[in-house]
């Protein structure tokens, strides 16, 4: 009965679970390049996340409609050359953040073309049995958010903490760890936010199963 | 000789000082981080090296033509980056369908790791920054060859720190994944400490 109502709260998180609970960069493990490498400023992260939407959405939205009809081979193709040319038309919507945004993203634009959330939503949308449009365009929403993000909340901290600025205006800081710059800070880091969301989801799952068998306790006929 | 030299030096800058997962974090996912043994990452790494290497083999002639119209000179990096996908989604192709036809035992084995080993990371990143660093065509080859050598190392490095991490007492919330990323960027400082500067992107 308990896990009947705990699968039911779940069916209802389904629609936000890109956000928080499969959150693509900190629980799934995917895109993991653009987390380190990036997010060394906030205005990279933000111009990443930009593009990595206007990708993501008509990609699985292309592939949710036409997945059934093309062998799985061939579609991976498609669906790759369809995304590299988003890359491509979404370049010019980055250049008001900064005019050498193009130059400091460098090769992680282009690689937003096959990065892993893409390709999982891909396969998982162009299955002949899976679910409707709407789930893909659901989960192709969420998963751009939750990317976003995770890639501010990093690039805050190591810009922050870091080069002691915020969306390049600086700010006083008594310590500054310039260390938080470099790469292997970047795998750190995501590590502790990592362990930290697994932390809150395990927290709030067994706090939801404890409400739920108490309200059953209290309701349970004598 | 000095090709066969210059072939060799970029490729073992390519697998050591500039490791595509541990200094730009390329390839690196939880799928092909959680391959669960090393036979299965040494079929992935050979199938990443090869389309990696071949691709390049495809691309440097058609980027150099590209290079050569000046007239193209805003649009050219650009049109760059779907020359890159074109032939990478060539060779992907070739290999595919090859192997179903003629070598069906291998397709059998393949199939299970050759759509995330080419449609990956790695392999569209290390053709970018030979291009981008503008390299001849051998160097160019011989750092595709060594990324998805490196690749593959850093792969079976990860398997050996995740077996020995297994029989240690890690904390609940740090078991799987998050482990496994504080352990690459210990790797990641060391080989930061061995090169000592930012890497071009």
């Amino acid at each position: 009965m308990k896990l009947e109502k705990l699968r039911e709260r779940k069916k209802h998180s389904r629609w936000l679970e890109g956000i928080f609970s499969k959150n693509p960069v900190f629980v799934k493990g995917l895109a993991l390049p653009f987390a380190i490498m990036i997010t060394t400023n906030l205005k990279n992260a933000v111009a990443l996340s930009i593009i990595f939407a206007c990708v993501l959405i008509p990609t699985v939205l292309l592939a949710s409609l036409t997945g059934k009809y093309l062998p799985r081979w061939l579609s991976m193709m498609v669906y790759s050359l369809f995304a590299m040319a988003l890359v491509i038309a979404s370049i010019p919507l980055i250049q008001p953040i900064s005019p050498e945004i193009g130059d400091s993203l460098g090769i992680y634009i282009p690689i937003v073309a096959v990065n892993a959330v893409l390709q999982m939503l891909c396969l998982r949308y162009s299955e002949k049995n899976f679910s409707p449009t709407i789930m893909a365009l659901t989960d192709a929403v969420t998963y751009s958010i939750g990317f976003c993000l995770a890639l501010c909340l990093i690039a805050a901290l190591r810009e922050y903490f870091g080069s002691g600025t915020l969306w390049g205006i600086s700010v006083q800081l008594p310590v500054r760890l310039s260390g938080l710059q470099v790469a292997f800070s970047g795998f750190i880091l995501t590590a502790f936010f990592s362990a930290f969301f697994r932390f809150v989801k395990r927290f709030l799952l067994c706090l939801t199963y404890r409400r739920l068998s108490r309200h059953a306790e209290g309701t349970a006929p004598l | 000789m000095n090709v066969i030299q210059e072939f060799l030096v970029v490729m073992l800058t390519a697998i050591v000082l500039q490791n595509a997962v541990f200094t730009r974090g390329l390839g690196a996912n939880k799928n092909a981080l959680t391959l669960s043994s090393p036979r299965k990452i040494l079929l992935y790494g050979a199938t990443l090296s090869f389309v990696t290497l071949v691709s390049s083999l495809l691309a440097w002639p058609l980027n150099n033509l590209l290079r050569e119209k000046e007239s193209l000179s805003e649009g050219r990096l650009h049109l760059r980056y779907l020359l890159v996908m074109v032939c990478l989604c060539a060779v992907f192709a070739i290999l595919f369908l090859l192997t179903r036809a003629y070598l069906p035992r291998l397709h059998y084995y393949l199939r299970q790791v050759v759509f995330s080993a080419s449609f990956n990371s790695a392999a569209v990143g290390s053709m970018l920054i030979a291009f981008s660093e503008s390299y001849g065509f051998v160097k160019t080859l011989g750092f595709a060859l060594g990324s998805g050598i490196g690749c593959t190392l850093a792969f079976l490095l990860v398997f050996e720190g995740k077996r020995r991490l297994a029989l240690s007492d890690v904390p609940r919330s740090f078991r799987g994944l998050p482990i496994m990323l504080l352990y690459i960027g210990i790797f990641s400082l060391a080989v930061y400490g061995l090169i000592g500067h930012q890497l071009p992107t």
